[in-house]
């Protein structure tokens, strides 16, 4: 397999007539209404960036208006119950339903064409998190326009968002937006680790992945062990407001401290989830316009990689002014100086190669945004520091030098980076690219404009102004300050207005004529249409499109792997995670309206839920699941061809199971996400136990139930995991129907939630209510999280015996059948987890 | 969008007034406490090395632009990214770091010899009750404002019953949140005599924007005195009017949220009203404490302070209005 | 199960898990003392007496710290042979031993400032200024 990439190509003769048409067909984006059921990466990444991009315009003109109301002391352009609305939207909008909808629209729409992949490996499940997200998104948003919106800010801290001090829908409806990133979040990223690892072109070695490509990995990972916090915060949140079990109320032995520490685990990983992926853009765009490979690609792999890990040890650092330990805090303080090296190392690594060009670095509008994000970034890494450093902060904190510190690193960190992209990257989606003498006048204005605003108000903030303030008294020095940042955000705002009007009159989908205008080295300035590139090169080097002359020809011509359809489907070819030789060929989903449905659905029974419609919530929910059974039921196509030739004397197979397989993969992507949240749960009971041992049993509450119950629960779980064992050996050969197995799956799915039952029995029988104090709530929420698997591996399980019922489950197709199996080990792992730490650690300590 | 009937610029301007000049008044720049000056020591030098890193990255970016071609190639390598990106970054912050460290060292040990904690201060929305203990080890009640003793270290027990506050008083100290279940405690020492100013941190919906307070830092002998004059009940009402506004006050039913020690109200739920004359502000302040204000916040608070928990009382005909007013103004 | 599995499927192929592991060593030994030091001291301060906090707690967050500077210390010192059995006989990539050191060297400086913190602050004292 060793084939040199040069010369020996693995389809050296000419194509067959008819077989582009044959691929275009098969990819084809459907034209009406009907481009709503579309999946093409292309497709569904441009919408999604679009609709995030719209909720960067909307979320900005709420900006405008707060900086109109700070323009002058004492004023009433909005009254203050609008404002701490307009504020509290602004920043939920821009972290959750622009940043990082945003980054994981460029990681669709960019990460195929730059591992030459068809698709991402999940199209439909990419499909269906932009339909939760923007129906999702659009409701929060106009929550706006009917006094509705959320007014706790965008940490809503408790006791503030808690139902006595926000009664009324204003909160839940910020919990439902957050549900919705959360579903998207989970989804882009289970989409992103397999589409990195398991979708590169044949050679192209971990080592020699594009930093975008690596960056996305790092963001991917960085979601699976962040979002799971506050995914488990706003359940419990929402739990409280609408159950009353006390999480975070301190007369019953919660904390309102326990969900700053859940937010800011996340919270602060979110801030380089958002960072990182853009500052792999900018390691993009700066090789390309320097026209000399990255200076220092291993060290930038190691700055984000460092700066993904350390960022999970700075969430303290939110929570400096709380009133936590000295020594505490040092460790965060600590940390926070550890983040800033890798970002150190990224910006001399970027100098470094715009200096190592031979010709000087051109100056385009993409490459004056990455140098002005340099010099935004550089300040607000600078001011990071400053914040870092614990007394300081003690003035700093929630002041409005915070406010400049987070917009210099977030508008300098991502949104500066994302111009840069909408600059570079748009000939790749466009057939015009955006006006290059309109873009100079955009970078300006906005340039500064940002610096007009932001730049003052970190004397704003040492000067004594507190952030969300609706207004202010005259004479304490803020005025003068205030009317220039209003200034400079008019100036950025009318910036953005030139771009949107810019992009309206040039911004044509399709194909562009020049196929690499900015002379780059990755492989998404192959040639392309709508099945993303003729054929699939072999790569030898991280710039392939510098390196191995002729590639673009010999892969336009269907030269290299997979240039036609063999199983005549929508089809990528599965690598190696690390050396991406070829391993098989994956088949995957074409258009389809089932996750359409299945996201619509989630959605509104989501909102209803909201709107406390429990009924129609309910029915909603039903539906949303028939969409998804409808939406499964069509893809484990099982092995139905013999292994198919890609070129070069490579035959692959078109299906897998176990661990190549992408759904294995993805699997354990989503039971990592599983296990994260539960270790979240485990932290918070440790949490509530250390501030308030007085409400644990048997001195707070109710003595344990006796042994006997936990026993049978466990009994339980164990039968059920040796019955799966028969199970698997119950499948039938390929061609046969044997429901036995499907059925033992079931019964074992049964088992998990009859042990979640007894649990929850147990406790119930000795008295102890959820409402009682905070460990009571803990108690019944293990039992939640637990059941919440049970009901996912119940739902599976009857999926897979209505496989087994249409003779679509065997020894061999049997996807479905492992993967319900390994969701049910792992609820298994979890319950049981569960039961000793409920049971036991009371026993323990008391 | 709404439009408040009463614009609260003109009556924020009146606060405002009551400061005139006093430019600085709420500043971490402009210190005038132990805790304040030490921090603001950390910020110019942190400052100061950060404006010097800056300025490097501008420079060495500007020679990767614009430099002559010996020079760009000098520094197209990966020892430029190791040097200036990896081991500047760790030489400077472990300098800055360390001293940070320190600085957060001596306030704790500062905190940790405090011996007693004189004064709690209870986040409330969207004021503060501010309590004393007297020499004898009684409670004095007060509000929105904290008097201090010039040069002495005080520690503040911070605490709050609903939600969380942060207690902000930028000239003296950093800010220290009041969180529900729990007691912060914030040592502090002012060394400059006069009135500044401080707020709510930490966002606490509604009004939290006007949710200030003054600090009064008086000579050691001056407090103590007024301490003494704090502890005791309410000044007899010594005019016509004053005594009106007096039983007003009783038969409004003020007396179900406020306290005017001396007399039958009791409330807890609002400020203690005892000494309120002598305060530098009222309505947590928003406004001057003198009779027009008082005349003013009973009417018209909820435009002053939307959302601020007293009812507006605008059945009092303006004599009687008048006459609380000029009782309440009394209540030195 | 990741590992067995994926090595027994494919037998050449490089271990994902395994080449994980060795370039995370240094972040994932950081995690860990940081995990392990900072619930050590707030489990501490908030259970303990005042003693504890004079005696054992400062001397297990050393131990634990220092234990974990010898861990990457020990990483750095097999590099070679964690290399020949990821990547068998000559097939490693330089790159993956560049990212691995560098990483190492970025996350034992972090646990030594952690150190330093230790070393310049009071277990379980109450900040402020």
């Amino acid at each position: 397999m060793m084939v040199k990439p040069d010369r020996d190509l693995p389809n050296p003769g000419p194509r067959p007539a008819g077989e582009e048409d044959l691929l275009k067909r098969i990819w084809e984006t459907p034209k009406g209404w009907r481009v709503l059921s579309a999946v093409n990466n292309t497709a569904v990444g441009t919408a999604y960036l679009g609709i995030a991009f719209l909720f960067f315009l909307m979320a900005g003109m709420l900006a405008l208006v707060m900086r109109g109301q700070l323009a002058m002391p004492n004023s009433d352009l909005v009254s203050q119950d609008l404002y701490n609305q307009i504020f509290t939207v602004h920043g939920t909008t821009m972290m959750f339903l622009f940043a990082v909808p945003a980054i994981e629209a460029l990681g669709v729409l960019l990460l195929p064409q730059m591992l030459a992949a068809r698709d991402l490996p999940f199209p439909r499940l990419s499909a269906f998190a932009i339909w939760a997200y923007v129906i999702g998104g659009l409701v929060f948003f106009s929550t706006i326009f009917y006094d509705l919106a959320p007014k706790g800010g965008w940490f809503m801290y408790p006791p503030l968002t808690l139902t006595e001090y926000s009664p009324g829908n204003n909160a839940d409806f910020w919990l439902l937006g957050i549900g919705f990133i959360e579903i998207s979040a989970i989804a882009g990223a289970v989409e992103i680790v397999v589409g990195t690892l398991k979708t590169r072109p044949p050679g192209m070695t971990l080592a020699k992945m594009p930093i975008f490509a690596w960056s996305m990995l790092i963001f991917a990972g960085m979601i699976i062990f962040a979002f799971p916090a506050v995914i488990l915060a706003t359940m419990l949140l929402e739990i409280e407001r609408s159950f009353g079990w006390p999480f975070f109320s301190a007369d019953k032995g919660g904390d309102p401290l326990l969900w700053q520490h859940l937010f800011w685990f996340f919270g602060h990983p979110e801030v380089y989830i958002i960072f990182l992926p853009a500052a792999g853009l900018v390691s993009m765009i700066v090789p390309t316009i320097a026209r000399h490979p990255l200076v220092g690609y291993n060290l930038i792999v190691v700055a984000l990689i460092a700066a993904g890990f350390f960022s999970f040890g700075l969430w303290v650092h939110h929570m400096f002014t709380t009133g936590i330990p000295a020594l505490s805090l040092g460790f965060f303080s600590a940390a926070s100086m550890a983040v800033a090296i890798p970002s150190g190392i990224q910006v001399f690594s970027w100098i470094a190669t715009i200096a190592a060009g031979r010709r000087s670095f051109r100056i385009t509008t993409a490459s004056l945004f990455v140098l002005g994000f340099l010099f935004i970034f550089t300040i607000g890494g600078l001011t990071g520091v400053l914040v870092a450093l614990v007394p300081l902060d003690f003035q700093l904190h929630d002041s409005y030098f915070v406010v400049a510190h987070f917009h210099y690193v977030l508008v300098g960190g991502m949104v500066f980076p994302l111009f840069a992209t909408f600059y570079y990257w748009l000939p790749m989606v466009s057939r015009n690219p955006l006006s290059e003498r309109a873009g100079r006048w955009v970078f300006w204005l906005m340039f500064l404009g940002f610096n007009i605003t932001f730049l003052p108000m970190h004397a704003t903030g040492l000067l004594g102004m507190p952030r969300r303030v609706w207004t202010y008294p005259a004479g304490l020095g803020w005025e003068s300050l205030n009317m220039i940042s209003t200034i400079g955000a008019f100036v950025l705002g009318a910036g953005v207005l030139l771009f949107v009007i810019d992009l309206v009159r040039r911004f044509r989908p399709g194909e562009r004529e020049d196929q690499n205008p900015w002379g780059a080295g990755t492989l998404e300035w192959l040639p392309a249409d709508v099945y993303s590139t003729r054929s699939i090169p072999r790569v030898a080097s991280r710039e392939p499109l510098w390196d191995q002359p002729g590639l673009a020809k010999d892969v336009e011509a269907g030269r290299y792997y997979l240039p036609d359809a063999p199983t005549g489907g929508r089809e990528t070819i599965v690598t190696t995670p690390v050396e991406a030789e070829p391993e098989y060929i994956i088949r995957m989903p074409g258009n389809g309206w089932a996750h359409v449905w299945a996201a619509v659905f989630t959605a509104s029974s989501f909102l209803l839920l909201t709107v406390k419609l429990v009924v129609p919530a309910l029915i909603c929910a039903v539906l949303a699941i028939v969409s998804f059974i409808v939406w499964a039921w069509a893809l484990d196509h099982g092995p139905a061809r013999e292994p198919v030739e890609i070129g070069g004397g490579i035959r692959l197979a078109t299906y897998r199971t176990g661990p190549s397989s992408h759904s294995w993969w993805a699997m354990i992507v989503l039971i990592l996400v599983a296990a994260s949240l539960y270790v979240a749960f485990v932290f918070s009971y440790l949490y509530l136990w250390v501030v308030s041992p007085e409400v644990w049993a048997p001195n707070g509450a109710p003595a344990l139930p006796s042994l006997h119950w936990p026993a049978g629960a466990a009994l339980l779980l164990i039968f059920g995991t040796g019955v799966i064992v028969l199970a698997k050996r119950l499948l039938p050969e390929p061609g046969r129907r044997n429901l036995g197995g499907a059925c033992l799956l079931l019964l074992a799915a049964i088992c998990l939630a009859a042990a979640g039952a007894v649990e929850i029995y147990g406790h119930w029988s000795s008295g102890l209510r959820p409402t009682l104090n905070a460990y009571g709530a803990m108690v019944y929420m293990a039992s939640a999280l637990n059941l919440q698997v049970a009901l996912a591996v119940l739902i599976m399980a009857g999926f897979v015996v209505g496989r087994g019922f249409a003779g679509k489950l065997d020894r061999e197709r049997r996807v479905t059948f492992d993967n319900t199996l390994m969701l049910l080990l792992y609820g298994a792992g979890q319950t049981l987890l569960g039961l000793i730490l409920v049971h036991g650690f009371p026993r323990a300590v008391g | 969008m709404t439009r408040s009937p009463v614009r609260p610029h003109l009556v924020l301007a009146v606060a405002g007034i009551a400061l005139a000049g006093c430019e600085g008044v709420q500043s971490a720049l402009y210190a005038s406490g132990v805790e304040a000056r030490e921090i603001r020591l950390l910020f110019w030098v942190a400052t100061g090395v950060c404006a010097a890193v800056l300025l490097l990255v501008m420079v060495i970016g500007t020679l990767a632009l614009a430099g002559s071609t010996r020079v760009r190639a000098w520094l197209a390598r990966e020892q430029l990214v190791i040097a200036l990106g990896l081991i500047l970054p760790v030489v400077v912050l472990s300098g800055l770091l360390t001293y940070a460290l320190l600085v957060l060292q001596a306030g704790a040990a500062r905190n940790a010899s405090a011996t007693d904690s004189s004064v709690t201060i209870v986040g409330k929305r969207w004021w503060w009750e501010v309590v004393y203990r007297d020499a004898d080890g009684r409670s004095v009640v007060s509000a929105n404002e904290l008097r201090l003793p010039l040069g002495r270290p005080v520690s503040l027990r911070l605490v709050s019953d609903d939600v969380i506050h942060s207690f902000w008083a930028p000239n003296i100290a950093g800010k220290l949140d009041m969180i529900p279940g729990r007691v912060n405690r914030l040592t502090i020492q002012s060394d400059k005599l006069g009135v500044s100013r401080g707020q709510c941190a930490e966002y606490c919906g509604g009004p939290h924007a006007l949710m200030a307070f003054h600090v009064v830092t008086l000579p050691d002998a001056e407090y103590q005195a007024w301490l003494a004059r704090e502890a005791s009940t309410a000044r007899v009402p010594t005019t016509a009017a004053q005594r009106r506004g007096a039983a007003l006050f009783i038969e409004s039913g003020c007396g179900a949220c406020h306290s005017i020690r001396g007399t039958e109200a009791r409330g807890t739920i609002g400020p203690d009203l005892t000494h309120v004359g002598s305060r530098v502000s009222i309505g947590a302040a928003t406004l001057p404490a003198d009779a027009a204000s008082f005349a003013r916040w009973i009417t018209d608070n909820q435009h002053i302070k939307p959302e601020n928990l007293m009812p507006p009382f605008r059945h009092l005909a303006p004599e009687d209005l008048d006459a609380l007013a000029a009782y309440l103004a009394s209540l030195d | 199960m990741t590992t067995g599995d994926s090595t027994r499927q494919t037998q050449r192929a490089v271990s994902i898990v395994w080449l994980l592991a060795y370039l995370l060593a240094g972040p994932l030994i950081w995690s860990v003392q940081f995990a392990i030091v900072y619930a050590l001291h707030a489990a501490a301060c908030a259970t303990a007496s005042e003693p504890a906090a004079e005696g054992w707690i400062p001397l297990a967050m050393a131990v634990v710290t220092g234990a974990c500077v010898a861990a990457a210390l020990a990483v750095v010192a097999c590099r070679g042979r964690l290399n020949r059995a990821i990547f068998g006989t000559g097939q490693g990539s330089r790159a993956y031993d560049v990212i691995s050191l560098l990483l190492i060297v970025l996350a034992t400086i972090a646990i030594l400032w952690s150190g330093l913190a230790m070393a310049l602050l009071q277990p379980c004292s109450l900040p402020q200024i």
